[in-house]
């Protein structure tokens, strides 16, 4: 295993990314400007809840990026196939570089991009009245879990599908549509019963009550055990389905 | 030392045996055998569908062979695909390049992934550059080059390791005379230097000009191996064909080999303008349906006709299960 390759491959994604900054500013900008837009409407929420001295950006920073977090998987997907669709894939393959070191090499920039996401959009969050009344290391620790739980949704997502087409469709839809289950786009308190009952079953319920019990609640770090074990537990079946369905062999099909 | 291209010196740098491989019920590769040396240039030539893609794809460790063995500078490959990878620099058929990324951003990662760093990597990229005319391309990116220069691209990157084994899967197609012709110097030098190279193309024209050690393969057999006037002085004998609108013509002539295919009868001979005035001289009056007179030249495409009983076209099967 060669650090020196792995780096050549992140590198080399960074210089892509350069090129085509949209992913970095979409996972920046937007939840910053969607938590601007809803903050005073979600601190109404909150006061109804029996919430007070709380401000609305206690919830909507962290639930935007919850949700934006999750578009991550997708631009790994896309990652590794726009490979295909440029006929480097092979070329990769057939380099001295193994296979460990190619899917670390194209997964941490994105994996950092998660960190450097939730760093940003907290600290723009505190500007916006984020007050965090909890354990900050406990915020820390479900952040760490969130991002390795994206980070092998990405390898189980290039995996599991054989089309771009399809890790858009399930990257953009499929992101939406788990973080309203989850509570990432309004509280699960104003939501149906029936998605309570479903809510678990979501990486960012799970994400989102670690952080509402530390930042709304002001719970120490013990809160933050239970979401972020689950967490790395999804991020553990993440990574089974990765290592039973990923084959580099497989034929992918971009765009092109 | 130097090297000719048909080439002797040293042990084999690629040494393959009983090499098979089917996709589905077509068999891409019926049990082939092949060596190449340093210096020499191998040329795998068939048509479409011949198997010279799989053969290229399971030497670089891209996809598993059925049965047969794969030595790379005495190493296993099958077995040990990461320890053979340094020695071996691919470029595959489809032409792969970051398109979003400069020239000198491709050379460079590529460059990195074979380990070479700081100057040594900046002289590599600067002396690739220099020999597949990238000079002034450097700092532009792939998708704003033409085919041509983009193809010169992908061939440079197969070079950046400066690798012992060259697996070239039809570098030329859809190359321009400009490109064509760099290429072709390019793997001259290369086994100048001492770098075996597996060249394989449809185009024969290119191995005739590159004086390889040809490998001729058929349906993903072997039909003939050898350098290229050893070939054409066992197997290439010259032709007459002629193609009549309807019926062929009963002709009798006593001495040369006659072949009749539909509307076609094809003649072999050595002599092929005393055949020609024989043959016109029994024609009569059929000779208004003659529709087309071709004179086939001792070359490896009589070497094909004479092998196979085939003329030789490059585009013969398009339809393809897999790798061809």
């Amino acid at each position: 295993m060669s650090v020196r390759r792995s780096v050549a491959i992140t590198r080399n994604e960074v210089r892509v990314l350069r090129r085509d900054p949209s992913p970095l500013i979409f996972v920046l900008a937007v939840p910053i400007l969607v938590t601007y837009i809803l903050r005073d409407g979600i601190g109404a929420i909150l006061q109804v809840q029996g919430y007070h001295g709380v401000s609305g950006a206690d919830f909507a920073v962290p639930a935007e990026a919850v949700t934006f977090i999750f578009f991550i998987p997708a631009f790994i997907g896309f990652s590794f196939f726009r490979e295909h669709g440029w006929a480097t894939w092979d070329r990769l393959r057939a380099s001295s570089a193994t296979s460990s070191e190619i899917l670390i090499g194209k997964v941490l920039p994105m994996c950092i991009l998660g960190v450097i996401q939730l760093g940003v959009v907290f600290l723009v969050g505190v500007g916006l009245g984020l007050h965090v009344r909890g354990s900050t290391v406990g915020v820390a620790l479900v952040a760490a879990s969130l991002v390795l739980c994206v980070g092998t949704l990405g390898l189980a997502t290039i995996a599991v599908f054989k089309t771009m087409g399809q890790v858009n469709a399930f990257g953009n839809v499929g992101s939406v549509a788990l973080a309203g289950l989850g509570g990432a786009l309004m509280p699960l308190a104003v939501l149906p019963g029936w998605v309570h009952r479903i809510a678990p079953a979501t990486p960012q319920y799970w994400a989102m009550r670690g952080f509402n019990s530390l930042i709304l609640d002001g719970d120490r770090l013990r809160a933050a055990l239970l979401p972020a074990g689950v967490l790395t537990a999804f991020a553990a079946g993440f990574t089974l389905i990765a290592l039973w369905r990923l084959r580099f062999s497989d034929t992918k099909r971009s765009w092109a | 030392m130097s090297f000719d291209h048909v080439g002797q010196a040293g042990e084999p740098i690629l040494a393959v045996s009983g090499l098979e491989k089917s996709y589905g019920d077509k068999i891409a590769l019926n049990g082939i055998d092949v060596e190449a040396r340093p210096g020499q240039v191998v040329a795998l030539l068939g048509p479409n569908g011949a198997g010279k893609t799989t053969f290229a794809s399971i030497v670089a460790g891209l996809v598993k062979p059925d049965a047969g063995t794969v030595l790379v500078g005495g190493v296993d490959a099958l077995r040990h695909p990461h320890s053979v990878r340094p020695l071996i620099g691919l470029a595959p058929q489809t032409t792969g390049v970051y398109e979003v990324l400069t020239v000198r951003e491709n050379l460079t990662f590529f460059g990195e992934l074979a380990g070479i760093r700081g100057a040594t990597l900046r002289q590599r990229i600067d002396d690739v550059s220099a020999s597949l005319l990238l000079e002034d391309l450097s700092s532009r990116p792939c998708q704003q080059l033409s085919g041509g220069e983009k193809r010169r691209v992908h061939m440079a990157v197969a070079l950046m390791g400066r690798p012992r084994l060259l697996l070239l899967d039809e570098p030329t197609v859809g190359a321009d005379i400009l490109t064509r012709t760099a290429l072709l110097e390019v793997v001259t030098q290369l086994a100048g230097e001492g770098t075996a190279v597996v060249y394989s193309t449809h185009y024969l024209p290119e191995i005739e000009s590159l004086n390889a050690f040809v490998v001729l393969l058929d349906h993903g057999n072997v039909i003939a191996q050898g350098p290229v006037q050893e070939l054409v002085a066992r197997h290439g004998l010259a032709a007459l064909e002629l193609r009549f609108d309807g019926p062929v013509p009963d002709l009798s002539l006593e001495g040369l080999s006659i072949t009749r295919q539909g509307e076609l009868i094809r003649i072999v001979t050595p002599d092929l303008a005393l055949a020609a005035a024989r043959v016109f001289e029994v024609l009569g009056g059929d000779a208004q349906r003659l529709r087309s007179l071709d004179v086939i030249h001792p070359s490896l495409e009589s070497v094909f006709l004479a092998l196979t009983g085939r003329r030789y076209d490059p585009d013969e099967e398009d339809q393809r299960v897999g790798p061809s």
